[in-house]
């Protein structure tokens, strides 16, 4: 059984492409959620073993997702992985700052996407 | 007749009646009371108060004459102006001088004269005050004194003329002035040595929302320069306004807050210059515009770059990733001729990202907004990196990079300053032919102490006409080139402005035909100038460990390097000795329990040299340490860690948070 990556992101286009580069390239097991909080409900639903998670997004942003994660006991452990458009060095420390596992800039190479993850990770699909 | 000798001075004598401004004026009663009296006093039935100008005599003044201006060539008054006391004509046709004079002949019908030269303070006649009758006459004692006298009133009045027009003149100076100071943009305050307001224009008020009247006498400092935008007491004594009336040099700031009767603050850049007469300083002048609309526009600038490069990549992403996944055979075998324009799409795209990231950079770099992470680092370290970036490129197109070193470190920020080098060596090898060489090379500038890092190519060169616009943005060296480009355009623009946030500079000079050469500079400092160990060959160090003990000393670097911090470790005291000698570490461990030594002394040798004082000491030693050592420790700044009690680890994580509470000031 491959493993569980939770995606939040809320361009679809984008959303679209990644579950392509993480399922069929990458081989993980894939769900998605458009918004922060519909990702909070799949995630007690269903524990993913590792989020990538989309900073800008409206409603709750990718920090405040993080943190929402870090109050639940079951997801507090999971290790999450932020997108980002914003290349910024500072904005990297801040995001590792907040306890990420690791960055990743948009636009990423869909052929490279899963195994930068697992790099970060430490563990693949 | 005889026509009157001009006096010596003339000259000088018009320019003062001119400047007196009484020609051609209407009689006045000041001047009017003097002929009078001098009618009067002599009985003589005409007087007059003349003034010879170059060609006339003209009458500011007088009693029983019609005429008003005769010619200088009859006037009775030239001859008198011409010596330096009362001219009397007893008899004037008995006179050779004035026997056929006009007035003589004719109406007047003058017989007697007598004038009084009329001076001013500095001795120049301007006319006479003169009586004159139709019959000869002698003139007594008692009339001449009379005479005299009264000329010496006409003189005061004078006197008073001149003050008149000085006045006015002032007044009309200070009109024009008041109507200068009240137009300008700019606030001026004008304060004493004390720094107490004692002038301000209206747009000073209108600046800072105070009236003039309430800024009358207040110290501008304390009223308005109180505190540093974050809140904190800004000392009179740090500044510039205080020191430019302490030593007399005018000195200009940028961005500083001004705080307004409401409140706010305003953002202003402002001038003091001092006012300065023999006694020394006795005040400034302060001049200050309000800037905050042009720092406004560069935040909404700045703003609206992130946003708009952060809005680019969105749909970016989304082109790069269906692409991919097309190129990358996910939905099925591809073409060759369509994977060839797929590879295109996905290269062009690959480079509007890179563009973009260059423009915000670039952005960032220009308006000072971007923060250097300073450090010291070994030149070698750097140009490995750099040329990891770039070799690969250059063996497959059969260049060879030499590297040379002979300054040892240098400080600046490590990544930037490698973004530098790979952008020449990338340039430099895109413009070189296969089987040339690029150099890589690093000295100090023998005038200054600055370091030159130079990259060298045996490519084409570039044109003296084009040299300087290389640096300009979008401007590529050479439009014709052959070689994939791939490039924004942005790369020199953005190393040179790099080299300038480090305070240095980035030049290139080239031969057509033969290659050129980039030099970046970065000015010397304590750190890495002359002195510090230039072909030494030795790397500079942030860190120096004083530890005997080969095994920790080694756990203890590697726990250090693993922080991204420099450290070189000595394991005596004469050998810590002969590395301080040299140069100084921004920080340094020590061990107490060195052979034939107890380690005060190397924290002695640390403290007396020249900067010594201010490097972070740590004491990491296994001893525990009497009350009188602990005492002799803080008074050499020194923080104790036991090794009993504290793990490398620990203090590993010490040393870095007091470097980099260094560096973030």
């Amino acid at each position: 059984m491959p493993r569980h990556l939770l995606l939040v992101e809320d361009e679809d286009a984008i959303r679209e492409v990644a579950v392509v580069a993480l399922e069929r390239v990458g081989g993980w097991r894939v769900t998605a959620a458009a918004d922060g909080q519909l990702a909070l409900g799949m995630a007690r639903t269903d524990p993913p073993d590792a989020i990538l998670l989309d900073v800008m997004m409206p409603g709750l942003d990718g920090p405040a997702t993080l943190a929402a994660l870090r109050r639940e006991a079951v997801l507090a452990g999971v290790p999450v992985i932020f997108l980002t458009a914003k290349v910024q060095a500072t904005e990297r420390e801040r995001l590792m700052g907040l306890g990420a596992a690791g960055v990743i800039a948009k636009p990423f190479d869909p052929m490279e996407l899963s195994r930068e993850i697992t790099n970060l990770l430490g563990f693949g699909p | 007749m005889t026509t009157a000798p001009l006096p010596a001075n003339e000259a000088d004598r018009l320019a003062a009646l001119r400047a007196l401004a009484l020609l051609d004026t209407p009689g006045e009663e000041r001047f009017d009371r003097i002929t009078r009296a001098a009618a009067a006093a002599l009985d003589a039935p005409m007087s007059v108060v003349s003034l010879v100008d170059d060609q006339r005599q003209w009458f500011k003044s007088s009693v029983g004459v019609e005429l008003c201006e005769t010619s200088r060539d009859v006037a009775f008054c030239a001859h008198a102006i011409a010596g330096d006391h009362l001219l009397v004509v007893e008899d004037a046709a008995a006179d050779p001088r004035f026997a056929d004079n006009p007035l003589v002949t004719g109406p007047p019908h003058i017989r007697f004269y007598a004038g009084e030269p009329v001076r001013t303070p500095e001795g120049l006649a301007m006319g006479t005050l003169c009586v004159f009758d139709t019959v000869p006459r002698t003139l007594s004692e008692r009339q001449a004194l009379v005479l005299q006298t009264l000329a010496r009133w006409a003189e005061e009045e004078l006197v008073a003329a001149d003050m008149r027009v000085l006045t006015r003149q002032v007044e009309l100076l200070r009109q024009r002035n008041q109507l200068i100071l009240d137009s300008v943009a700019h606030g001026i305050c004008g304060v004493d040595a004390e720094g107490r307001i004692g002038f301000a224009n209206p747009a000073a008020g209108r600046i800072t929302g105070y009236t003039l009247g309430e800024l009358f006498g207040q110290q501008f400092h304390s009223l308005l320069h109180h505190s540093h935008p974050d809140g904190t007491p800004y000392a009179w004594a740090d500044c510039p306004n205080y020191l430019t009336l302490q030593d007399g040099r005018g000195r200009s700031v940028e961005r500083e807050h001004l705080w307004c009767e409401n409140g706010q603050p305003v953002i202003i850049d402002w001038r003091s210059e001092a006012m300065v007469d023999d006694d020394g300083v006795i005040g400034a002048v302060i001049t200050f515009s309000d800037i905050s609309d042009r720092v406004a526009l560069e935040t909404m600038k700045d703003e609206f770059v992130s946003v708009v490069s952060h809005e680019l990549r969105t749909p970016l992403t989304s082109i790069r990733g269906s692409l991919g996944l097309l190129a990358g055979g996910v939905y099925g075998p591809v073409s060759e001729e369509a994977q060839h324009m797929l590879s295109i799409a996905v290269e062009s795209t690959d480079r509007l990202v890179r563009l973009i990231n260059d423009i915000l950079d670039l952005e960032r770099l220009q308006s000072g907004r971007l923060e250097l992470d300073v450090r010291t680092r070994p030149v070698l370290e750097l140009f490995d990196a750099a040329v990891a970036a770039v070799g690969p490129k250059a063996e497959e197109v059969g260049i060879t990079i030499e590297v040379s070193d002979t300054v040892g470190s240098v400080k600046a920020d490590p990544d930037r300053l490698v973004q530098v080098l790979v952008n020449l060596l990338a340039n430099a090898v895109k413009f070189s032919d296969a089987g040339s060489t690029v150099r890589l090379s690093a000295r100090p500038d023998p005038d200054t102490g600055a370091t030159l890092l130079e990259v060298a190519d045996q490519g084409r060169g570039i044109p003296a006409d084009r040299l300087a616009g290389i640096f300009e943005r979008f401007v590529q060296a050479d439009a014709s080139d052959r070689r994939e480009r791939g490039g924004s355009g942005l790369g020199l623009t953005i190393s040179r402005s790099i080299m300038e946030a480090h305070g240095g500079s980035l030049s290139a000079r080239s031969e057509p035909g033969l290659g050129s050469v980039f030099t970046a500079s970065i000015p010397a400092t304590e750190d890495t100038g002359p002195g510090s160990g230039p072909g030494s060959g030795t790397p500079d160090a942030e860190v120096l460990v004083v530890e005997d003990d080969g095994g920790l000393a080694e756990v203890i670097q590697a726990a250090i390097q693993a922080r991204g911090i420099t450290v070189a470790a000595v394991s005596s005291e004469p050998a810590a000795a002969e590395w301080l000698g040299r140069g100084l570490p921004r920080l340094l461990l020590l061990d107490l329990g060195l052979p034939g030594d107890d380690g005060f002394g190397v924290l002695d040798r640390l403290r007396s040299a020249p900067g010594g004082g201010g490097v972070p000491v740590l004491v990491y030693s296994v001893r525990d340490l009497d009350g009188a050592e602990r005492r002799r420790l803080r008074g050499a700044g020194a923080e104790f860690l036991s090794k009993a009690t504290t793990e490398v680890a620990v203090v590993a994580e010490r040393i870095e948070q007091l470097l980099h509470n260094r560096t973030g000031a």
